[in-house]
């Protein structure tokens, strides 16, 4: 068992230097799209309750046939049952990646299970800057499909950073999604408001002359700065520049794609957190819906919680904290419970679609043109294991991806499987591999 | 090369009560001290804090005279001191960008314009539980992006004021090196003023004060060697704002660095009204209070701390009083929940609290914030008191443990069951139980309070009980017992106290090269008998944090 680990995590190295050598490749293989591909993927996390032995039987995640004839009504996905046919339900896969490698990494699940979502890489454990888990599967589209707009992607969040991090971990991995490269974990945002500024800034309709200026002026000052500074004080300037380089990329693409229409209605919301986690979140859709509408960026990920909060969701009808409940100590009462919380949480996901469904461009919809990634790098959140992990996507990759099925994988089939079978039907039919995947998981059969 | 030889002493106690579970063969918790030697210094402080807790050797298995336990640590930890003044280690930190508070209160003494930062920035990475750790403060384009658009807020609004409304040339470049001295806290060369003032020139007065707001030389702190880099490392951690212009102009006199200067400067500074920094950010990041501010009992909670951890720094009294204050500061939804007679007045006031609400323990923002939505949960609160006040977090669970709604459910035979009998089943558990028997007397002791931090004499199954044993055998009893257990473990309470107090203000996680200064900050405190200012001024003028933190650079 430590074995396999330990060998994972060194493949899965490899490949994550492998992945980044590719990228400059991305651009030059990414082919031209109609139409426009968008990608959101949201992170659920700590698991669900049919991931445990009791959940896989009574199908409480993932319905109990496969192929085209599956039934909803007894899983944590029946709110979605409208849109059956837009749903690619990928069950009975694992995320070996994330379970520890050694023995001082036993227990610490909750501290680097996010990192693990998209990346699919071992994350090595450690408090300080030599932070190392892998490209996010967001990122690597973000590099080829992002290009095209002006925010190349997106990262939000709904709870706070404040606590729940540690045991050697850097709270990055519990923090972020999002990796542009192996030790780029990318900050995510939770306050509206500033999402709505981020994407109104490159929405058009006014003029960029005085932040260009502004960029120009700091690009100077920091060229002389750098002659007479020492070397970690270099360094900082050097990454301070890089970004200042592509806050002035962005602005150029905005400039190039000029004035965009923003829907009516959507106004700046206050700053603040909203205090109900439904409208937090639904604000939050509505941002990606203006974001995506607008093409002003194409990839989006979203974190909709963390591991280990004593939150209740009221609106659930579960009075207990959401990881007490997730700790349900294998009692089906408890489990019964757990998927009823879960249940709450794609129950929300249904307002997106709905959203995605109503936009016509080309002559489909958004949704048809979007693929939604919904999952989990934790699978039975009681004994924190990360296997038959809850999974499913949701639209249709602009035809790419059929939709209305149930795919069961084979056993020990790792979710890279997937997502690597995601990556190719986002245009990237040439990557070998993904994570620790080498064989894509086909997700039209 | 230094060598250090292990003394009889230390020998002696490592081959009679460490060796049979830390040997080669064992490896007890993957540690072996087969080969011991102190110049291992990251093993070597494991052991001093395990030994110093009590938790090694462990007392369930094996008696030690706790005398010769503590000879032995007294040594071990003489013998780091030494071995660390002989070579005193440089430790390399990159600048630290200013997180969202200083941001705000930086931008808010420069301009006078008090933005609402959080709603421009993404939160801050925090490490050690504190926003402050420099190498957890990475840059990203979003990040960018914010303090553009902040910084073209905050200039928009300083604008409308007097001094800077209607500006004629002239004019404008008197305010702008004025500015730019402010905003680059003394580094600020006749090159960067003339740069800025050629900028204005260009774009005007607005554009150049959002330049101004974009510069690495405003957003970084470098650690540079000297006064200047010493005079904002001070006001940072005091008030987490830039050095004022009195604190400034000793540092560009070359005097901040001299003892009696500091000393002074420390004085004035945690008299002033910014030194509430350290209560809403040093001791609100410590105690772990998060974002206790979603009702307004809520916040009422998390003022009464603020105001009572303010009130230990502006009185300069005794940290030991964080544990035993007969004194709290209550408002009139705190004095109900309490159930203390309510006052007239409105707004918080100072009042003499019962013993069963003195100090922290009994405060409701602590009980409050370790408890579920549900229940109390004696686990949380236990771990808060190990991790937070004597400095040993538990280890984190086994993953595949029973809960204990697995174990112990709430109804048994018929019979409702308090919470502490469900967690004495559950305890049972030979797998949970080696860890919770630490854990949970801690927690225990204070479930005379509910899940908001409320008196209860009974709870669903019948009479609370609040009895209990610590970890090496100590009675407990109620809110009282646990406050004897701490003040008895003093050591561990300061000790915990200084690192955290040290890791806000350097900015950097600490290393085990570093206990020396702890060590001798608490003994300088203890002098003077823990007063607040002893640990501030300790830290003040330890060479750590005097000496530029990238010496290497230079």
């Amino acid at each position: 068992m430590y074995l396999t680990g330990k060998k994972l995590s060194r493949r899965s190295m490899l490949r994550g230097a492998g992945a980044v050598l590719l990228l400059p490749d991305l651009d030059a293989m990414a082919p031209v799209i109609k139409p426009r591909v968008r990608l959101v993927c949201v992170e659920m996390v700590h698991g669900a309750a049919g991931s445990s032995k009791y959940g896989i039987e009574s199908n409480l995640w993932a319905p109990a046939k496969t192929g085209r004839d599956f039934d909803l009504s007894s899983t944590s996905l029946k709110s979605l049952a409208g849109f059956r046919d837009s749903l690619t339900i990928v069950s009975n896969t694992d995320v070996p990646t994330a379970e520890a490698d050694d023995i001082r990494e036993f227990g610490g699940d909750h501290y680097r299970t996010s990192s693990v979502f998209l990346t699919q890489a071992h994350p090595k454990r450690t408090e300080g800057p030599d932070l190392e888990a892998g490209i996010s599967l967001d990122q690597v589209c973000a590099q080829s499909l992002g290009n095209a707009c002006p925010i190349p992607s997106l990262q939000l969040c709904i709870e706070g950073a404040d606590q729940g991090c540690g045991f050697g971990y850097s709270c990055v991995y519990t923090d972020c999604i999002s990796w542009a490269a192996a030790n780029k974990p990318l900050p995510m945002i939770r306050n509206p408001r500033m999402v709505f500024d981020e994407l109104h800034s490159v929405l058009g309709g006014k003029s960029w002359k005085e932040d260009k200026s502004i960029l120009d002026w700091l690009k100077d000052s920091i060229t002389r700065l750098r002659l007479d500074l020492g070397a970690s004080d270099q360094a900082r300037l050097a990454d301070y520049l890089d970004h200042v380089r592509q806050v002035e990329q962005r602005i150029q693409h905005a400039e190039a794609a000029g004035a965009r229409q923003v829907p009516k209605g959507l106004v700046r919301p206050p700053s603040g957190i909203p205090a109900s986690f439904a409208e937090h979140v639904k604000l939050m859709f509505d941002l990606q819906l203006l974001a995506l509408t607008t093409d002003a960026t194409r990839v989006i990920s979203f974190k909709l919680g963390r591991d280990n909060p004593n939150r209740s969701y009221p609106g659930s009808g579960i009075r207990a904290g959401f990881h007490p409940a997730s700790h349900h100590g294998d009692r089906p009462d408890r489990i019964q419970e757990f998927a009823q919380l879960n249940a709450y949480h794609v129950g929300i996901l249904r307002y997106f679609l709905e959203k995605l469904q109503g936009v016509k461009e080309d002559g489909a919809s958004l949704l048809d043109n979007s693929l939604i990634l919904y999952g989990s790098g934790m699978g039975d959140s009681n004994e924190h294991k990360h296997k038959s992990v809850p999974f499913f996507l949701a639209g249709h990759a602009g035809g790419k991806i059929q939709g209305g099925r149930h795919i069961r994988a084979t056993r020990y089939t790792s979710l890279a499987d997937a997502m690597l079978g995601v990556l190719h039907n986002l245009g990237l039919e040439q990557l070998k591999e993904f994570g620790d995947s080498e064989r894509a998981l086909g997700l039209n059969g | 090369m230094i060598f250090v030889v292990l003394s009889l002493v230390l020998a002696d106690f490592i081959a009679d009560h460490c060796l049979s579970c830390h040997s080669d063969q064992s490896k007890a918790g993957g540690l072996t001290l087969a080969r011991f030697e102190p110049t291992l210094a990251a093993v070597a402080e494991k052991v001093i804090r395990k030994v110093r807790a009590g938790i090694m050797p462990p007392p369930q298995s094996r008696k030690v005279d706790p005398a010769e336990s503590l000879k032995f640590v007294e040594e071990l930890e003489a013998t780091m001191d030494r071995q660390v003044a002989k070579a005193s280690p440089s430790i390399i930190k990159p600048p630290s960008r200013l997180n969202v508070a200083e941001y705000r209160n930086s931008v808010k003494s420069l301009l006078g314009v008090d933005l609402d930062a959080a709603g421009f920035l993404p939160a801050d990475t925090n490490s050690n539980g504190f926003d402050t750790i420099a190498d957890a403060q990475a840059l990203s384009t979003t990040l960018l992006n914010g303090y553009l658009r902040a910084a073209s807020e905050a200039a928009r609004i300083a604008m409308q004021q007097p001094g800077l409304r209607g500006c004629n040339e002239p004019c404008a470049k008197r305010q702008i090196e004025r500015l730019v001295k402010q905003a680059y806290r003394g580094f600020a060369t006749p090159n960067d003023i003339t740069e800025i003032q050629a900028f204005l020139a260009t774009v005007g007065l607005q554009a150049a004060i959002r330049a101004i707001l974009m510069s690495p030389r405003f957003l970084y702190r470098s650690d540079q060697a000297g006064d200047i880099s010493l005079a904002s490392r001070i006001s940072y951690f005091l008030w987490s704002a830039p050095p004022d212009a009195d604190l400034l102009r000793l540092a560009q006199s070359g005097v901040l660095h001299e003892p009696e200067v500091v000393l002074k400067e420390v004085k004035r500074m945690l008299a002033d009204q910014r030194a509430v920094a350290l209560s809403k950010r040093f001791a609100g990041q410590w105690l772990r209070l998060g974002e206790l501010n979603a009702s307004e009992l809520e916040k009422s909670m998390r003022t009464e701390t603020e105001l009572f951890f303010g009130s230990i720094v502006h009185e300069d009294r005794s940290v030991l009083e964080l544990l035993t204050a007969p004194y709290s500061f209550v408002d009139a939804r705190l004095a109900k929940l309490y159930g203390l007679p309510s006052s007239s007045s409105s707004g918080f006031k100072r009042r003499t609290m019962p013993p069963s609400r003195g100090g922290l323990l009994g405060q409701a923002s602590i009980l409050a914030t370790t408890s579920l939505p549900e229940r109390t949960s004696p686990v949380l609160r236990g771990k808060w008191v190990m991790e937070v006040l004597l400095g040993i977090p538990p280890p984190p669970p086994p993953p595949n443990v029973p809960s204990l709604e697995d174990t112990a459910k709430p109804v048994r035979n018929g019979v409702k069951q308090t919470t502490r009998q469900r967690m004495e089943l559950h305890a049972k558990n030979p797998r949970c139980n080696s860890c919770h028997r630490m854990i949970d007397p801690l927690g225990l002791a204070l479930e005379n309070f509910d899940t908001a931090g409320a008196w209860r004499d009974m709870e669903d199954g019948g009479p609370v009980n609040d009895a209990g044993e610590m970890y090496d055998g100590q009675k407990l009893a109620g809110i009282e017992g646990l406050r004897q257990a701490l003040l008895a473990r003093q050591d561990l309470v300061m000790l915990s106290f200084t690192e955290n107090l040290m890791t806000y203000a350097l900015g950097r996680r600490l290393e085990a090269s570093d206990m020396p200064t702890v060590r001798n900050v608490i003994r300088q405190s203890a002098s003077q008998n823990y007063r607040f200012s002893a640990f501030v001024n300790a830290i003040a003028l330890s060479p750590t944090f005097r000496r530029s933190s990238n010496v290497l650079d230079r």
